[in-house]
C-alpha cells in the first residue's frame, strides 16, 4: 500500500474535516478496508459525496476493496475520509494519524498533513 | 398566407433569441426565478435582508458547516474566482445560507465562513425563514439519520444562484462549471 498526496484541509471550529490522498494497492492481493480510526477524532469513516439532479449528499462506503494494482482516489467532491468529533486544536503543519483496519487484522497507519484550504 | 407564417416565424425566432442568450457560459436563468429577497441573521448577529447587499453582485449558496467536502470545495472555487477577478468584497459577495440552523449556531457559521475570506457572508434563519427561502429558489434540503456519534448528513443543493447588482436573478452556477466559465460570466455581471 502506498499513500501519496495525503492531506487534511483545515476548517476552523470543531466540525468534521475531510482527508484526501491516493491509496495505491501495490500488492497482488485485493485490499479490503474494513474500518478506520484517527487520532484526536471520535471517528473516521470512508464517505462518498454524490450529486444527483443538483442535490448533493454523502454516504458511508466501508468496507471498500482496492483491487491488486488499483488505487483509491480520495478527492474533494468524491470519496474522502470523513474525520468526525475533533478532540484537539489543529493547525496547519500538524498531521492527523489515520489508521486503516484491513480484513485479516492488518493495520496501516499514515500521517495526513493538515494543510490550508486550497 | 405563407408570408404571414414567415413573419410569425421570424417573430418567434426573435422572441426566442431575446429569452436565451447563449453567450453565457454558465446557465442563464434570468427571469426564471424570483429576485433576491430574504430576511435572515448574518454571522455578526445582525438582522439582514437583500437591501443590505443592494448594489452588489451576490452569489447565493445553501450549505452547512458540518460539511467538510462539497461546501469547502464550492466556496474555495468561487472565492478563488473572486480573487482572480480582483473583485472587491463590497462588489461581489457570496451568501452562505445554513440549511442546518439547529447545529450551526452563529459562532460556528462565523468561524466557518471566515476561513474562505472576506467575500463570504454567513446567514442563518429559523426553519420558517429558511423554508421560505428554499421554496423561493425551488431547492430542497433534508437530514439523514444520526450515526453513533450523533453526526447526520444534510443533503442540499450544489448550485450557486447569481444575482446582478439590482438583485435580479441571472445565472445558475453548477458544480460542473469550470472556474474559467464562472470568471467570464461574473466579469460580465460585475
Amino acid at each position: 500500500m502506498e499513500i501519496v498526496d495525503a492531506r487534511v484541509p483545515l476548517l476552523p471550529g470543531s466540525g468534521p474535516l475531510a482527508a484526501y490522498g491516493v491509496i495505491a494497492n501495490r500488492s497482488d492481493q485485493p485490499v479490503k478496508i474494513v474500518s478506520l480510526s484517527a487520532e484526536d477524532f471520535d471517528a473516521a469513516v470512508l464517505h462518498r459525496s454524490r450529486s444527483e439532479n443538483g442535490q448533493v449528499h454523502m454516504q458511508a462506503v466501508a468496507p471498500l476493496v482496492i483491487a491488486p494494482g488499483d488505487r483509491l482516489e480520495l478527492r474533494p467532491g468524491a470519496d474522502h475520509i470523513m474525520l468526525m468529533g475533533r478532540q484537539a486544536d489543529l493547525a496547519v503543519g500538524n498531521a492527523v494519524r489515520v489508521t486503516m483496519n484491513l480484513e485479516g487484522g492488518r493495520q496501516i497507519e499514515h500521517l495526513f498533513p493538515v494543510t490550508p484550504l486550497p | 398566407m405563407s408570408r404571414i407564417t414567415t413573419l410569425i416565424g421570424s417573430a418567434a425566432v426573435l422572441l426566442l433569441c431575446a429569452c436565451s442568450d447563449d453567450s453565457w457560459q454558465t446557465k442563464n436563468v434570468a427571469g426564471l426565478l424570483p429576485d433576491l429577497e430574504f430576511s435572515l441573521t448574518n454571522d455578526h448577529g445582525d438582522p439582514v435582508s437583500e437591501a443590505d447587499y443592494a448594489g452588489r453582485v451576490t452569489l447565493l449558496f445553501f450549505g452547512f458547516t458540518y460539511c467538510p467536502d462539497v461546501c469547502p470545495l464550492t466556496l474555495s472555487k468561487i472565492t478563488s474566482v473572486a480573487r482572480r477577478l480582483d473583485a472587491d468584497p463590497a462588489d461581489l459577495t457570496v451568501l452562505f445560507v445554513s440549511v442546518d440552523p439547529e447545529r450551526d449556531d452563529l459562532t460556528q457559521i462565523s468561524e466557518y465562513v471566515q476561513a474562505f475570506g472576506e467575500h463570504v457572508v454567513g446567514l442563518r434563519g429559523d426553519r420558517a425563514a429558511l423554508d421560505a427561502m428554499t421554496k423561493r429558489y425551488r431547492v430542497t434540503y433534508g437530514y439523514g439519520e444520526a450515526d453513533a456519534q450523533g453526526y447526520y448528513d444534510v443533503s442540499h443543493s450544489s448550485a450557486l444562484f447569481a444575482f446582478d447588482r439590482r438583485g435580479a436573478i441571472r445565472l445558475l452556477i453548477r458544480e460542473t462549471d469550470p472556474p474559467d466559465a464562472i470568471a467570464a460570466d461574473l466579469r460580465r455581471l460585475l
